[in-house]
């Protein structure tokens, strides 16, 4: 770096060094720098507060001077006792200096009465075992052995290294290190335990006590394997109520205060090392146990730290602390490299294993590893910023939602902690792995909803849950779309009569709720309870009682979008148009309406108006990134509109960019993706490239099928029913005919297919009459007529298609047809 | 060479020093080593081995010898004998880090000590010596008092407000250059 480069920097440095940590990233933004010197800037911040930590080059560290020199007290073997540093349950420990080699030592002598010859033996076991210990952050073992002569004689003693430092929480005290400096201590506890691990070594007692801290920041484990040689319990039980003793207590795993000694493993010292980080962390422990009996206490532990208790640690660190201390030794960490890795995962912003939470993620991952975000923020996003289109697509505003979050009302900081709580006892490392899906955390807080006290909290959690049913049944590819819609029905129910007996009343709440049953009852098709709970929806927020100044248009507009489906277009169509009029300058509500409007006019076959409204809505999603979802349908339907008005080169401009954001977006194996291609092969049919067709109804075919695990599902067969046309078209007639055969027999099942079936039964008889075939082609085209008089409302698309069918059996079959054969008459309109 | 003799030659060269003598800086530092020499292989034949496991006891005893010239009573004396011995120190401790990696020769003596302070410094200090002046040297070239500050306060033991007079700067400006060459010390010897 020159130095002026080097000098730019320097100022922009000290500059954010004197501004507080939450501004910097702003500050940071206001200066000129080049993309270089402000990655040096953000390196040299992170490394001052570590230089901080460690106290590197203090002034004049580098020369202390000798303290004066104590007088000997005595010698054991070749060490001459310079003083005594303290002392613990089981004897006392010296600063003692050795001959040879010469250096000064840690030398730490039993207590005569601790020594049984059981212990001696143990001891002297111990001696070689121990001595494999070789890491940085722990201390070594030089010796073993008993003192032969002297006042300490029989006395068995330990040499190890001498550390300069101070005990971990003594060292916090008066160090006050930062978080990272935290975390990268007990990251490199980790790494020791590790070590120590590898060489089947487990410590089973560790604690702050044991731990010192260098001068420079470096820890140091002492006391490894010593506690061993008092083992079978004689420490609890010979000192039970002491202080010490419960100082003890509160780091050892469940499984070791149970005395299920067979039990005890590597895994015991991973919760050791979790109640240290808790206690570096939030420093305090993370029970209060002491002035509890000591049963009590045991209970205590065994149950796990309270919510309140896990509130004391930030963000990530909580979860990742809480892995550690899990009382099932099955969920913790598998071994102390793998907290580390955890730990500096934090350090470098990566996610961490306990608590998947990054965003830049292929989405198909994202969805069974991050369902946990997906919750929060679908939570977030149903309850404060929309009451739609929850669905996966809401994770590419997470960040945003997450702010929102923190400034949303107490109420609903209940409801994302609880379900946070609750979700995360659904075991992340196996929603890590794969199996958890969010239905299986989903039920888990339907299960546990009554623990939620506070009724307005519950309200939302119940809402989210059912909007999230909606929006699995819909989005999430699912093939009992039916089971989950009835679940949020169940749900939403639930929550009106909850939000109804609100004190004080909260009638925002109570009209969300009711729009959310609404939904619900209308995905069941319940047509019209659905549109009872949308008009009190809106007569409640008509009244002035809105949640947000959106949720008037939005509840019309979804009312509107229940008149469409159950036929009443007028009503459909005039309730949209005051929604889009009251939605202002809402771009999600505003481009969902047009899209409405748009999808109005092409069942008018007014396919201009509709090109008007799909490029609205293209418009209006174009950049507002949280809209790319609502912008691929927009263009989607434009694609459409376009078609229809024969600008094929346009639409299909518009239907492969649709495609390519989709896939930017969702996994390929995602329906969205199947509508996608069909869209594009529909347009190839255009251009008379069949072929083409075939291929996209091909892919579509698999991606439905294994997205909704159901053969029978309707869009796999309709998009087979595109296959079969393309495969007719193409002259592979035998083929297309066995595909619509099978296709008739599939939507026979289904009676909200019949207007499908009419569509095969017409395809078959026009399949029959190319081959010529004028009695199969009447038979089907009698069984089409009656499949229509089955319907309450046929698509008038149906007309058109009848009157092709008979103007083609009337050319091919004149005997048979004649001109005696009069178009269908429309049946219940 | 005689006590007195060494303290007066100490003296000299301290006034050569300041006035801006870089031959000076050099004649004192071999002053100071040939000294330095002296005491430690004159303690190695005289006390018992091991008498005293500080190893920095040789850095000690050799500063209070240093300071004890009547001449350097006064602060601003002190000041700069401080300034120009932690320069020397360095490049004591520093050459003999290069010579132990080079020539890899049986310790003597003098060695044996100054071995032992160079293997506390790196261990407490969790530095290479070599490293950490290479490291001083590159941050010269970008910024010469950045590194000298560094020089003073880690190796001389100067505080903030006698590192900004020795170098005639503010105290905010020491303050602010010294957080910086920390942090980008740290960051290049990690």
């Amino acid at each position: 770096m020159s130095p002026r480069e080097w000098h730019v920097v320097c100022e922009a440095f000290d500059l954010l060094r004197q501004t507080p940590e939450f501004e910097r990233a702003q500050r940071m933004a206001e200066l000129d720098l080049t993309q270089e010197l402000r990655e040096t800037v953000i390196r040299l911040l992170e490394s001052d507060a570590d230089a901080r930590a460690k106290g590197r080059f203090a002034p004049g560290s580098l020369i202390n001077f000798a303290p004066p020199d104590s007088e000997p007290i005595g010698w054991i073997g070749q060490y001459r006792l310079i003083r005594r540093l303290g002392a613990g349950g089981m004897g006392e420990v010296f600063l003692a200096e050795s001959t040879h080699p010469k250096r000064l030592v840690a030398l730490k002598l039993l207590f005569a009465h601790q020594v049984s010859s059981h212990a001696r033996n143990r001891f002297e076991a111990e001696a070689d075992f121990l001595a494999r210990l070789d890491h940085p952050a722990v201390t070594k073992i030089f010796q073993f052995d008993v003192a032969d002569e002297g006042p300490a004689r029989n006395r068995p003693y330990v040499v190890m290294e001498y550390v300069e430092g101070l005990p971990l929480d003594q060292y916090v005290k008066r160090q006050k290190p930062d978080l990272r400096a935290r975390i990268r201590l007990l990251a490199g506890i980790c790494a020791g335990v590790q070590h120590a691990h590898q060489k089947s070594i487990i410590h089973r007692d560790l604690k702050p006590a044991n731990i010192l801290v260098a001068p420079g920041g470096a820890p140091k484990i002492v006391d490894f394997g010593v506690a061993r040689f008092d083992d079978s319990g004689q420490l609890v039980q010979s000192t039970t109520m002491t202080g010490h003793v419960v100082g003890t207590l509160a780091y050892m795993s469940p499984e070791q205060l149970e005395r299920k000694s067979h039990q005890i493993d590597t895994r015991s010292d991973i919760y050791a090392l979790g109640v240290v980080g808790y206690s570096l962390f939030a420093e305090c422990m993370p029970y209060d146990i002491h002035n509890m009996p000591l049963a009590e206490a045991l209970r205590a532990i065994i149950r796990g730290p309270s919510q309140a208790a896990w509130e004391k640690i930030p963000g990530d660190l909580r979860f990742v602390i809480r892995k550690a201390m899990r009382v099932d030794p099955n969920a913790r960490y598998a071994s102390a490299g793998e907290f580390e890795q955890d730990l500096r995962h934090l350090l470098t912003g990566a996610a961490v294993i306990a608590r998947p939470s990054t965003i830049g993620y292929e989405l198909r991952v994202f969805w069974r590893s991050h369902w946990r975000l997906v919750v929060t923020v679908a939570l977030i996003a149903t309850v404060l910023v929309s009451a739609t289109a929850v669905s996966i697509y809401f994770a590419f505003s997470a960040d945003r939602a997450r702010v929102v979050a923190v400034n949303a009302q107490s109420d609903l900081q209940d409801a994302i902690e609880f379900l946070e709580s609750t979700l995360e006892q659904t075991d992340p490392s196996v929603a890590y792995g794969q199996q958890t899906t969010l239905r299986q955390a989903l039920r888990h807080v339907v299960e546990r909803r009554d623990e939620l006290q506070d009724p307005g909290a519950r309200t939302s959690v119940l809402l989210l849950c059912a909007r999230l049913y909606l929006a699995i049944g819909t989005e999430g590819g699912v093939a009992d779309g039916q089971s989950l819609y009835a679940e949020a029905s169940e749900l939403a129910s639930e929550a009106c009569t909850l939000a109804s007996r609100l004190d004080p009343p909260d009638p925002a709440k109570l009209a969300e709720a009711l729009a959310t049953r609404g939904r619900a009852e209308f995905r069941t098709g319940y047509h019209q309870e659905s549109i009872d709970s949308y008009q009190r929806a809106i007569a409640i927020v008509t009244d002035g009682a809105a949640f947000r100044d959106s949720a008037l248009p939005e509840y019309q507009l979804r009312l509107a979008t229940v008149y469409s489906q159950s036929g009443d277009l007028p009503k459909a169509r005039d309730l949209t148009l005051k929604a889009l009029s009251a939605i202002g300058d809402d771009p999600r509500l505003a481009s969902e309406a047009n899209v409405l409007l748009g999808d109005f006019s092409l069942d008018d076959r007014d396919f201009e108006s509709a090109e008007k409204r799909f490029r609205r809505a293209v418009t209006l999603t174009e950049t507002v990134p949280a809209l790319r979802y609502l912008h691929a349908a927009a263009l989607d339907k434009l694609g459409m509109a376009l078609d229809k008005l024969g600008k094929l080169d346009e639409a299909a401009v518009h239907q492969e960019e649709a495609l390519a954001m989709r896939r930017e977006m969702l996994p390929e194996s995602h329906p969205a993706i199947a509508r996608s291609l069909l869209a594009i092969g529909l347009l190839h049919r255009g251009r008379g490239d069949h072929q083409g067709l075939l291929n996209s109804a091909d892919k579509a075919v698999i991606i439905y099928d294994k997205a909704y695990g159901d053969p029978n599902h309707p869009s796999v067969l309709r998009a087979r029913r595109w296959r079969a046309e393309a495969l007719a078209n193409l002259g592979r007639i035998d083929e297309a005919i066995e595909e619509n055969d099978a296709l008739i027999l599939a939507f026979k099942q289904n009676a909200k297919l019949a207007s499908d079936l009419v569509r095969s039964y017409l395809r078959r008889a026009n399949l029959a009459l190319d081959s010529g075939n004028c009695e199969k082609a009447q038979e089907d085209i009698a069984a089409a007529r009656d499949a229509e008089q089955a319907i309450t409302n046929p698509p008038p698309t149906l007309d058109g298609e009848f009157d092709r069918t008979d103007r083609h059996a009337t050319e091919i079959c004149p005997d048979v047809f004649g001109g005696a054969l009069d178009s269908p008459e429309p049946v219940g309109r | 060479m005689g006590d007195d003799m060494f303290e007066s030659d100490v003296t000299r060269l301290l006034s050569d020093i300041r006035m801006g003598d870089e031959a000076a800086r050099d004649g004192l530092f071999s002053t100071v080593y040939a000294e330095l020499r002296q005491i430690a292989s004159r303690q190695m034949r005289s006390e018992p081995a091991g008498h005293t496991l500080q190893t920095t006891a040789l850095v000690h005893e050799a500063y209070m010898r240093l300071t004890q010239g009547k001449r350097l009573d006064t602060i601003e004396n002190r000041r700069h004998f401080f300034g120009a011995a932690s320069l020397m120190m360095k490049r004591i401790l520093i050459d003999h880090a290069r010579r132990r990696r080079s020539l890899r020769r049986n310790p003597q003596g003098d060695r044996l000590l100054l071995d032992a302070v160079l293997d506390q410094i790196e261990t407490t200090h969790k530095v290479d010596l070599i490293d950490l002046s290479d490291a001083l040297d590159e941050l010269a070239v970008m910024n010469k008092r950045q590194s000298e500050i560094v020089d003073l306060r880690f190796f001389g033991g100067l505080n903030v407000a006698d590192v900004a007079e020795q170098l005639g700067v503010s105290v905010s400006l020491v303050e602010k250059d010294f957080a910086a060459a920390r942090a980008w010390l740290n960051l290049r010897l990690e």
